[in-house]
C-alpha cells in the first residue's frame, strides 16, 4: 500500500544505518545507558546481583541484533559501568571484598558465554538460511533447466542462476555441439567480467577447477570450475572475485560446483536427445528408403514383365496375328512405358524434395495458365478422359515454383481418372479465399470409402482399390510429392469425399498481399 | 530441282539415335548421325544440313555451344532434346536461338510435328504469307493489325496485339518469356514476367471459349508460350 512505503524506506534506512560502525556504537551505547538508568532506579531496593542481571540485557540485546564483537564490548564496557556506579566504593573502579569481585567476575563470564552462544547460534541459523535459500536456487535452476532444449537458453539461464545465487558476477562458455562455435553468457546484464583468458582455457583443457579453495592456481581473483559431460569438458563457469567485497569460502564453491553440476547435465541431456533424435530420424529414413525400393521394383516390374511379353509375342509371333491385334500390343508396350516414365519421374522428384535439395523457382504465375497446360498436357499424351475447368479470369498472380504446382495438378489429374476411369468429367475447380487460392480436383470414382485421409498423404501408402478391385498402378508416390510441394509452398492439402460419391483433393496457395500489375494501356485496335 | 532435306542427328546413346534415324528415313528425309558435338560440328562444315536434331546432354562439347557454331553460320532450324530435369538448360537453348524442344520420352509424331513446322519457318515465304495466319477460325493480319475470331473482328489493346503478333510470326514453336518481353516490350524488361502473365490472360479471354483450356495460346510452363499452327 503506498502509505506504508515511506515508512518502510524510514525503517530500512534506520535498520541500515543501526548496522554501521557508528550506528552500532550508538545502539550499544543508548542499551547501556537504558541499563544504567534501571540500575539507578532500583539502587537500594535491590542486591547488587540483581543490577548486574540488569547489564545483562544489552550484551544479549548486541548478541543477537547486532555483532559478536560488539557485544564482547558491550559487556565489558557493562561491567566496568557496574564497578564504578554500584560497586562499593562506588565511584571509583576499586573493589571492595572478594564477594564484588566474585558478582564481576560472574557477570563478565556469563556475558561473554552468552554472547558467544548466541553469535555462534545465529551464525548457524544464517547459514541454515542460507543454504535452504540455495537449495531452493538448485532446485528452481533445474526445473529451468528441464524446461528447454536449447543449449543457448540452457547457458543464459545458468549464468543468471549462478550470479544471483552467489551474488556475483559470472560467465558461461560452451563449446557448441560442432566443436567450433562458442555459446557464452554473463550475468548480471551489463556488468563485464574480467577473468583471465588462460584460466578459462586451463580449465578447458585440464578439465578440473582453478582458483581460491582449489588446488589450482589458488591466488587468481577469480574462480572457474568445468562442466563436463562424462570425461570431457564442453565448457566452463568463471566467476569474478575481483568485482566482489566479499569472502569466498568453500561453501560458495560447493554451491558453485553444484550449480555446474546441474547446467552441465542438463547440456548433456541436450545433446544426448539430439543425437537420439538424429538416430531415430535415420532409422526412419532407412525404413523409408527400403520401402520404397520394394515399391518402386514392384512398380517398375510389372510394366516390364508386359512389355517385355509383348515384345516378344510381336518378334516370334508377329507374322501369324493380326495386324489389330499387333497394334493392340504396341499399344500396350507404350502405355506401360509412359507409365514406368512417371514412376520414374516421381521418384526422382520425391528424392529431390526429401533431400532438400529442390530450390523453389518461384515466379508470378497464373493459375489458368498452370490449370490449361496440365490438361493440354495429358491430352496430348493421348489421355481421353473429359475434364472441366472452372479458373475465375480475375485471379490474383502467385508467387509458386510454375513447374512444381503444374505437377501436382498432374499428379492429381492422374490419380483421378486412376479410381474413376468412366465417370463422368473430372471437375477442375480454383477459387479465392480469402488470402488464399484453393485448387480442388472432383471425380466420380468410387469415393476414399472409410480410409484415414490423412494416410493416402503418406509415402508409399496405397489407397483406395480401383473399380474393379484390381491393384492399382502407381508406387504410391504421387499424393506424397503433391504434399511435400504444397507444403514448400505454405499451402495445405486434404481429401474429401465428395457428395453424390466420389473424391475431392483440394490445396490450397497462400496469395501474397504485393502482388503485381502492369500499367494500363489505353486504346483498341482500330475497329475501322 | 526439289532435294531430299538432310537432317543432322546429334545424339550419343545408340538406341535412341537408331530409332530416331529409322522414324525420320521412314518419313522421307536423309538422315546423317554423330554422337558428338565435335563430329556434328566438322560434318556440318563440309555437308551443311536442312535441319539439325540435338541432343543437349553431349559427352564432348556442351549442346549450347553446338547451338553457338551453328547460328554463327546460319540460320538452319535445331530442335533440341532434353532430359526433364534440364529446365535451364533448355531455356538457354532456346534463348541462343534453337528453333524448339522436345523433353525425353517423346514420340516420334510429336518429333515430325516439330520438324515440319521447324522446316516451314526455314523456307522463304511467298508473298504476304509471313504476315498472316489462319487456323480454325482464328485470323490475324500483321500488316493490317487485325484480328478476327469467326469472322468477328477482336478487339485489342497495341500491347496485346504486338504479342499475339510475335507468337503468330513463330506460329507452331515455342517462343520463350525472355524472347517476348525483348520484342514486345523492350530488352529492359525481360525480368517482368508478370507482364506475360497479364497480357496472355487477356489475350486468352479475347479469344479463347475456354481460357482454362485453351485451344490457341498454348503455355509451356517454366519456358514460354506457343500459338498452334494447325
Amino acid at each position: 500500500m503506498p502509505s506504508d512505503s515511506p515508512a518502510d524506506d524510514w525503517s530500512a534506512l534506520l535498520a541500515r544505518w543501526a548496522q554501521s560502525p557508528i550506528g552500532r556504537a550508538a545502539v550499544g551505547a543508548a542499551l547501556l545507558a537504558v541499563a544504567t538508568a534501571l540500575a539507578w532506579v532500583v539502587d537500594g531496593a535491590v542486591s547488587l546481583a540483581s543490577q548486574a542481571l540488569i547489564y545483562l540485557l544489552p550484551v544479549v540485546i548486541t548478541a543477537v541484533y547486532l555483532r559478536g564483537a560488539d557485544a564482547l564490548i558491550t559487556a565489558v564496557l557493562g561491567v566496568a559501568l557496574l564497578n564504578f556506579l554500584f560497586v562499593p566504593p562506588r565511584y571509583t573502579l576499586l573493589v571492595e571484598g572478594p564477594e564484588y569481585l566474585i558478582s564481576l567476575g560472574a557477570l563478565l563470564g556469563v556475558s561473554l558465554v552468552v554472547s558467544g552462544l548466541v553469535t555462534r547460534l545465529k551464525r548457524e541459523s544464517v547459514a541454515a538460511r542460507r543454504g535452504e535459500a540455495r537449495m531452493a536456487a538448485l532446485h528452481e535452476l533445474g526445473q529451468m533447466l528441464a524446461a528447454t532444449d536449447i543449449e543457448a537458453d540452457i547457458v543464459a539461464l545458468g549464468a543468471t542462476a549462478v550470479a544471483s545465487a552467489l551474488d556475483i558476477v559470472a560467465e558461461i562458455r560452451v563449446t557448441a555441439r560442432d566443436g567450433k562455435r562458442i555459446i557464452s553468457a554473463s550475468a548480471p546484464q551489463g556488468r563485464t567480467v574480467h577473468i583471465d583468458e588462460d584460466a578459462l582455457r586451463w580449465v578447458m583443457e585440464h578439465n578440473s577447477p582453478l582458483g581460491p579453495g582449489t588446488r589450482n592456481w589458488p591466488a587468481i581473483e577469480a574462480c572457474a570450475i568445468p562442466l563436463s559431460a562424462g570425461e570431457i569438458c564442453i565448457g566452463v563457469i568463471g566467476v569474478d572475485l575481483g568485482a566482489v567485497d566479499r569472502n569466498w569460502q568453500l561453501e560458495d564453491l560447493r554451491h558453485l560446483e553444484a550449480l555446474g553440476r546441474l547446467i552441465a547435465a542438463a547440456l548433456h541431456r541436450t545433446r544426448l536427445s539430439e543425437a537420439a533424435r538424429k538416430a531415430a530420424a535415420e532409422a526412419e529414413i532407412e525404413g523409408a528408403r527400403s520401402t520404397l525400393l520394394a515399391s518402386i521394383s514392384h512398380d517398375l516390374r510389372t510394366p516390364l514383365a508386359v512389355i517385355v511379353g509383348s515384345a516378344s509375342t510381336l518378334r516370334e509371333q508377329g507374322a501369324q496375328l493380326g495386324a489389330e491385334r499387333c497394334v493392340e500390343l504396341l499399344r500396350t508396350i507404350e502405355a506401360e512405358a509412359t507409365q514406368m516414365t512417371t514412376t520414374a519421374e516421381n521418384v526422382l522428384q520425391l528424392a529431390r524434395l526429401s533431400t532438400g535439395s529442390l530450390a523453389l523457382r518461384r515466379d508470378w504465375e497464373s493459375l489458368e495458365e498452370i490449370v490449361g497446360s496440365v490438361i493440354s498436357r495429358l491430352r496430348r499424351r493421348g489421355e481421353t478422359h473429359a475434364f472441366n475447368a472452372r479458373v475465375p479470369s480475375t485471379l490474383p498472380l502467385v508467387r509458386v515454383d510454375a513447374a512444381l504446382i503444374a505437377q501436382v495438378l498432374t499428379n492429381l489429374l492422374e490419380n483421378a481418372i486412376t479410381y474413376a476411369p468412366s465417370g463422368g468429367p473430372i471437375e477442375v475447380d480454383v477459387e479465392r479465399r480469402g488470402d488464399l487460392l484453393e485448387i480442388s480436383v472432383s471425380d466420380r470414382g468410387s469415393g476414399l470409402g472409410d480410409q484415414d485421409p490423412e494416410r493416402l498423404f503418406e509415402r508409399y501408402y496405397r489407397g483406395r482399390a480401383d473399380k474393379a478391385g484390381e491393384e492399382v498402378k502407381g508406387a504410391g508416390l504421387g499424393l506424397a510429392i503433391c504434399k511435400a510441394i504444397v507444403e514448400a509452398h505454405g499451402g495445405a492439402i486434404a481429401a474429401t469425399n465428395r457428395a453424390g460419391g466420389g473424391a475431392t483433393f483440394r490445396f490450397t496457395l497462400p496469395v501474397s498481399r504485393d502482388a503485381p500489375s502492369v500499367p494500363g494501356e489505353p486504346g483498341a485496335t482500330p475497329s475501322a | 530441282m526439289l532435294s531430299t532435306p538432310s537432317i543432322l542427328v546429334v545424339e550419343d546413346e545408340p538406341d535412341i539415335r537408331r530409332f530416331v534415324e529409322t522414324s525420320l528415313r521412314a518419313a522421307g528425309y536423309a538422315v546423317e548421325t554423330v554422337a558428338t558435338g565435335g563430329a556434328a560440328l566438322s560434318v556440318l562444315k563440309s555437308r551443311p544440313a536442312s535441319l539439325i536434331v540435338l541432343d543437349l546432354g553431349l559427352p564432348d562439347i556442351d549442346g549450347l555451344e553446338v547451338i553457338r557454331a551453328v547460328r554463327a553460320q546460319g540460320q538452319t532450324p535445331v530442335i533440341v532434346l532434353s532430359a526433364r530435369t534440364a529446365e535451364d538448360q533448355k531455356i538457354r537453348a532456346l534463348d541462343l536461338g534453337a528453333d524448339d524442344y522436345l523433353t525425353k520420352p517423346f514420340g516420334v509424331g510429336e518429333l515430325l510435328a516439330r520438324i515440319r513446322v521447324a522446316m516451314r519457318h526455314a523456307q522463304p515465304q511467298e508473298g504476304d504469307a509471313d504476315e498472316t495466319y489462319r487456323v480454325d477460325g482464328l485470323e490475324i493480319d500483321i500488316r493490317t493489325r487485325r484480328a478476327r475470331k469467326d469472322e468477328v473482328e477482336i478487339h485489342l489493346t497495341p500491347t496485346e496485339f504486338n504479342l499475339l503478333a510475335r507468337l503468330a510470326r513463330s506460329a507452331g514453336r515455342v517462343v520463350t518469356h525472355r524472347q517476348l518481353l525483348a520484342d514486345v516490350w523492350g530488352a529492359e524488361y525481360i525480368e517482368h514476367t508478370h507482364y506475360l502473365r497479364i497480357y496472355m490472360g487477356q489475350l486468352r479471354a479475347k479469344i479463347e471459349a475456354d481460357p482454362a483450356d485453351p485451344r490457341f495460346l498454348l503455355t509451356e510452363p517454366g519456358v514460354g508460350y506457343r500459338l498452334v499452327d494447325e
